[in-house]
């Protein structure tokens, strides 16, 4: 359908369209308009995506004069290869109804891992040793050595990508990962490289939150980016905890003896470079005087990781003459290295700032702040000089001079914490020094400079007043959208009491309580019992879902819901996660039913859908609270009541609801969809708790489902099954419309704006 | 799984564990590396039973939870550690499998986009970190793996070509499936294709589309009969087609006329091309329709009229004994597949007994069959056919269960 919004004519892929997806485009729009930050609050299930790209795109498409381009962060690869299929169907809409004229370019854009198509990278383990295989295959060293000697290796798909030179371009049209690859193996050419070629040219470029966030990387890929850029990150309501994480790193004793072995290394070829060809290191040394800023004129197989600092300044500055030859500059890190040793072996817990830290640095082992500042990018020019490739062995000398300059640059929004063991575990020393950040708005500040609108959008932004403020930004645009839905399809229902009267709760005084346990087992295997398909349990902690399975195995409730349903639990193991949930989807789709044991905060609760039968009822066993002894969350709560004003407990409830509210919103895909949601802890029946999940819940959830047992649960389940059975009206013709058509919406437009909302 | 618990007699120290040949095979199907100890060991290095007693060591080991003393047991003994380690055919299994698994739950191809958590960076989770010794490291074993382990055994679901007890060519058969899986892997190369069709799918918002052409009708059957009378109809019509309609068409057209039209056509298309599409969509749905109408139609016309049923034309008699035969035999046959698995002495009565109701009532309606004027036969034999079939799997269940249980003593 098409229709007008001002005076942008939207093309919309399909013939109807939400309420709420009309009214998202028109605050979308107004932010577009005012070239200003927005953030938009939309449940799940309504068609954000679509929404979003659809009015963007046509944005562009009526506006020649002003190219925008769009930059569409997603958390997880599926969720981009999925965005790139819902603008590949608009996308063939709109050349449709338009002709050529509208085609544009779109690409994914990943890591070597999901991208390479060459069979001898791709079979090593883990990312970094594919990153590290692509390295040593296309190297402009190795590749400069291959031309003399005929049995180094080389990529066939690189040579053949650079030898196409110009010519290696991707024709219009919207390329998943999955296209991409496809279009190399076709062409012979290597896909990475040449997605990286073509985002500067591309009108939408998907890829991961990091690209933009990280600064490692985001100085590499997304530099090139102007200003004319429109910003999303799609579910986004944890972006702050990307951001601090972003910038924050651990020294170990086994960093500090790893980065020990990488500097004898260096040394090593130091010395061997001296003896062969001593103009290299010469050149660098000359090219250091100049300055480091020449990054940019490296050819496209060797770039690194990027200085960890964002602000453009100093990366103009010249490196300080002292670590400019390349012995000095060793000996430079060893004194560090030595240093942090020294301060490892404390004995008791130790919090400093990066001032006083840097103070420390210099008096004992005269660093000064200037150095520290440019350890990073001189690390990162002398690897090259001296053509390390195996990259993946160089990780803790990275580690610590990642440290050294990120200390070296702020003063303010990080804390260093020193403790000599786990306080949980004191009789195992295992010292650790963490640099933490607490301050998000420091890693997202370049994002809102550079580019002219940045979106935030979730499913779960609830307070939506408080995102601006932990990110320190000034949205013209700011508002939360309810779902209209033609029946009922959600149930959350607050479980206090078991089956024998007596509270639930995973808090410290009950969790290890065996009456909690069982009544927690004896709900599942309730609910089990009457529930199709698919049932996912999220738990507070791996330890207290390792604890309370045990229990259930031990007291033989788990034979009993396996009798029902077949059992998958999510482990830190990746791999075997991903194979539990692979085998946990076959279990749904064939009807033998299973339960999926899961995490908040893990993994699994960030980015994997449970929707239609994959999740019918989702059980939120406890409050997700963070560790509140953690000396880094201490740390950061302070942090924040002294810079934001924001209180301790606020912060606090706001984080563990919103996990929780993530959870459960796992199940919801789309307005056919229905499903239950449980959150099983008496804490959730007041109000100061509750009232912080998204309105979209708040609102399906009736006082009469506030205070439950499982057995009244229980019964609310099998009447919620039996009613969500039965067909229904798509349009919602009775009382309020849900499914607009393009009349409804010329109708309700020119009806002076009287709008549904 | 799990089911070996120790039983200990509570006077000595010693622990008991009972395995049975179902037991061996599930440890077999879910634990590759003792089905591949067990093929390597027995009986060349040790004897059936001093295998069984080594795991069965092993598991107490284990359920103690206790690694350091696991280390300490597998150090002195070699073919103990093969079972107290972790399970390295599991892990080959894990890695080949997880490239081909659904798109959206690859967690694996996230990791690649994660630079933050690279070694050292990011910031130290509030999860307490287990801490172990590298020594260690392959003993430790999770029961979380068990569980999901067994969640993909019981998925495959059990093919097995070989006597459960003789334990090595249960152990051989598996392989031998395993092998087979192997080779499927290999030749589906489309896989990726696959992939990103699902993916494209996906992308679509249904309830937002209008309905599509032609509208698919939900199957919904109320009273069984109505289902069973269409299909019968179905068949009869079609009988009747054949035997009566062989209408042949007359031809007024001469072959070289036939062979001038033809070449005509040819010439046309050479010239024009095909239109684009082939053939228009309205005409194939028309053919689509006309060609399936029969089918509808019939249903169409029974369902609306109770009193034309296939079952009214027969003789009240036959008609109401078929449907009395009909209902018992759906009752018994319910009763006797809810008694499988036969676990108690009093099922076992209850399936004999059951068994031969049942063969009565075959009898019965291999009589009624006969009985009816040669005119209906053909309609009741249809009509009787689909009973017949299940009585027949029925007693061919039977049949195999009591070979099963008279081979195990």
């Amino acid at each position: 359908m098409k229709f007008q919004i001002e005076d942008v004519t939207v093309y919309f892929p399909y013939d109807n369209i939400y309420p709420e997806q009309y009214s998202y485009m028109v605050e979308l729009k107004r932010a577009l308009d005012a070239k200003g930050h927005c953030l938009l609050e939309m449940p799940t299930g309504t068609g954000k995506t679509i929404a979003l790209l659809s009015l963007i795109t046509s944005y562009v498409l009526s506006k020649p004069s002003n190219p925008v381009k769009l930059l569409y962060c997603t958390r997880t690869v599926h969720e981009m290869e999925k965005t790139l299929a819902e603008l590949k169907l608009l996308h063939n809409y709109q050349v449709k109804h338009l002709g050529p004229s509208a085609r544009i370019l779109a690409l994914g854009l990943s890591s070597r891992k999901n991208l390479c198509v060459n069979p001898s990278v791709l079979s090593a383990e883990n990312r970094d040793s594919v990153d590290a295989g692509c390295r040593k295959l296309t190297a402009s060293w190795v590749r400069t050595m291959a031309i003399e000697n005929p049995n180094i290796p080389t990529c066939e798909f690189f040579e053949n990508y650079e030898k196409a030179a110009s010519d290696a371009v991707l024709p219009p049209g919207v390329y998943t990962l999955q296209d991409l690859r496809a279009f190399g193996k076709a062409k012979g050419w290597c896909p990475y490289f040449l997605a990286r070629h073509m985002v500067q040219f591309a009108n939408v470029v998907v890829y991961s939150y990091q690209y933009l966030l990280d600064p490692k990387v985001a100085g590499i890929i997304s530099k090139e980016m102007q200003r004319e850029c429109v910003v999303v990150f799609d579910e986004a309501h944890n972006i702050d905890n990307v951001c601090i994480e972003a910038l924050s790193v651990s020294v170990r004793m086994q960093t500090l003896e790893g980065a020990t072995r990488n500097l004898n290394r260096m040394s090593q070829e130091i010395e061997r470079l001296k003896a062969t060809d001593a103009g290299r290191l010469r050149a660098e040394y000359n090219r250091l005087v100049e300055g480091l800023a020449q990054r940019g004129n490296l050819p496209i197989s060797d770039t690194w990781f990027s200085n960890p600092t964002l602000p453009e300044d100093i990366l103009k500055e010249a490196v300080p003459g002292n670590i400019r030859r390349a012995e000095h500059f060793l000996s430079v890190l060893r004194r560090l290295v030595q240093y942090l040793r020294g301060r490892l072996q404390t004995e008791n817990v130790e919090k400093e700032g990066p001032v006083s830290f840097v103070a420390s640095v210099n008096a004992q082992v005269g660093i000064d702040q200037k150095m520290l500042r440019f350890c990073y990018d001189r690390l990162h020019s002398l690897m090259l000089t001296l053509e390390i490739t195996d990259t993946e062995d160089f990780l803790h000398i990275q580690a610590v001079c990642d440290m050294a300059t990120l200390v070296g640059t702020y003063t303010r929004g990080f804390s260093i914490i020193i403790e000599p063991f786990d306080e949980r575990m004191p009789h195992i020393p295992d010292p650790v020094l963490q640099l933490c950040c607490h301050d998000a708005s420091l890693v997202i500040k370049p994002v809102f400079e550079r580019f002219q609108s940045v979106v935030i959008t979730s499913g779960t932004l609830s307070p939506i007043d408080l995102y601006p403020r932990l990110l320190n930004f000034n949205p013209v645009v700011s508002r939360s959208f309810t779902m209209s839905l033609t029946r009922d399809c959600i149930c959350p229902m607050v479980l206090t009491r078991g089956s024998d009267q007596l509270p639930v709760s995973t808090k410290y005084e009950l969790r290890n309580d065996p009456g909690v346990e069982k009544n927690y087992g004896k709900l599942l295997l309730e609910m089990v019992s009457v529930v199709p398909d698919g049932v996912v349990c999220f738990f507070v902690s791996y330890s207290y879902m390792d604890a309370i399975v045990n229990s259930w195995h031990e007291s033989g409730i788990l034979k009993e819901i396996m009798q029902h349903k077949l059992v998958f639990i999510e482990t830190k193991d990746v791999v075997e996660t991903t194979l539990a949930l692979d085998n946990y989807r076959r279990a749904c789709d064939c009807g033998r039913g299973a339960v999926f044991f899961s995490v908040a905060r893990g993994k699994v609760a960030e980015g994997i859908d449970f929707d239609r039968h994959y999740g019918r009822l989702v059980i939120m066993f406890g409050i997700p609270f963070q560790y509140t002894l953690s000396r880094i969350l201490l740390a950061r709560l302070e942090y924040l009541r002294e810079t934001f004003q924001i209180k301790e407990g606020d912060f606090l409830t706001f984080d563990a609801l919103r996990q929780a509210a993530q959870c459960v919103g796992r199940v919801i895909r789309s307005k056919a969809d229905y499903g239950m949601m449980i959150f099983a802890d008496k804490r959730y029946s007041r109000h100061d708790k509750r009232s912080k999940l998204p309105g979209w819940i708040l609102s399906h959830l009736r006082d009469a489902h506030l205070n439950l047992s499982t057995d009244m649960a229980l019964h609310i389940a099998k009447e919620f099954l039996r009613r969500m059975a039965q067909p229904y009206d798509k349009t919602g013709a009775v009382g309020k419309k849900t499914l607009l058509s393009q009349e409804d919406l010329e109708k309700m437009v020119n009806g002076a704006g009287d709008m549904m909302f | 799984m799990w089911t070996v618990k120790p039983l200990s007699d509570g006077q000595s120290n010693k622990v008991t564990f009972n395995l049975t040949p179902e037991i061996i095979h599930q440890i077999f199907s879910e634990k590759p590396a003792v089905r591949q100890a067990y093929l390597n060991f027995v009986p060349h290095r040790l004897s059936e039973k001093d295998f069984w007693t080594k795991y069965s060591k092993a598991e107490y080991l284990n359920s103690s939870r206790n690694v350091s003393v696991a280390a300490a047991e597998a150090a002195l003994d070699e073919e103990l550690a093969v079972f107290l380690k972790r399970d390295d055919m599991l892990a080959d299994e894990a890695r080949r499998k997880v490239r081909r698994v659904d798109p959206t739950v690859d967690m694996q191809a996230d990791e690649g986009d994660d630079y933050i958590h690279l070694q050292d960076h990011g910031l130290v989770h509030d999860e307490p970190k287990d801490y172990m010794e590298s020594q260690y490291e392959p003993f430790r074993k999770s029961f979380s793996q068990d569980l999901n382990q067994h969640g993909a055994v019981v998925l495959q679901g059990r093919v097995l070509d070989a006597e459960l007890r003789d334990t090595r060519s249960v152990a051989e058969a598996i392989i031998r499936i395993k092998q087979a899986e192997l080779s499927d892997e290999v030749s589906t190369r489309n896989l990726e294709r696959d992939i990103s069709d699902r993916i494209s799918r996906m992308a679509e918002m249904e309830d937002l589309q209008g309905p599509r052409d032609p509208a698919v009708a939900p199957l919904s059957i109320k009273d069984p009969r109505d289902y069973f009378d269409s299909q019968q109809a179905n068949a009869l019509k079609a009988l009747a087609d054949g035997s009566g309609g062989e209408r042949t068409l007359k031809s007024s057209v001469s072959s070289h006329e036939a062979y001038g039209s033809l070449k005509n056509l040819v010439s046309h298309n050479r010239v024009m091309g095909l239109t684009e599409p082939v053939m228009s969509h309205e005409v194939a749905l028309k053919v689509l329709s006309a060609l399936t109408q029969n089918i509808s139609s019939t249903k169409f016309h029974l369902g609306s009229n109770p009193h034309e049923s296939v079952l009214d034309r027969l003789p009240k008699s036959t008609k109401d004994e078929l449907l009395i035969q009909w209902t018992s035999v759906q009752e018994l046959l319910k009763h006797f597949w809810s008694s499988y698995p036969i676990t108690t002495k009093y099922l076992y009565t209850k399936v004999t007994r059951m068994k031969d109701a049942m063969s009565q009532i075959y009898l019965k309606l291999q009589e009624i069959k006969e009985s009816v004027p040669s005119d209906f036969r053909h309609q009741v034999s249809l009509l009787v056919h689909p009973m017949l079939q299940a009585l027949d799997a029925a007693f061919a269940h039977y049949d195999a269960d009591v070979q099963r249980r008279s081979t195990k003593g």
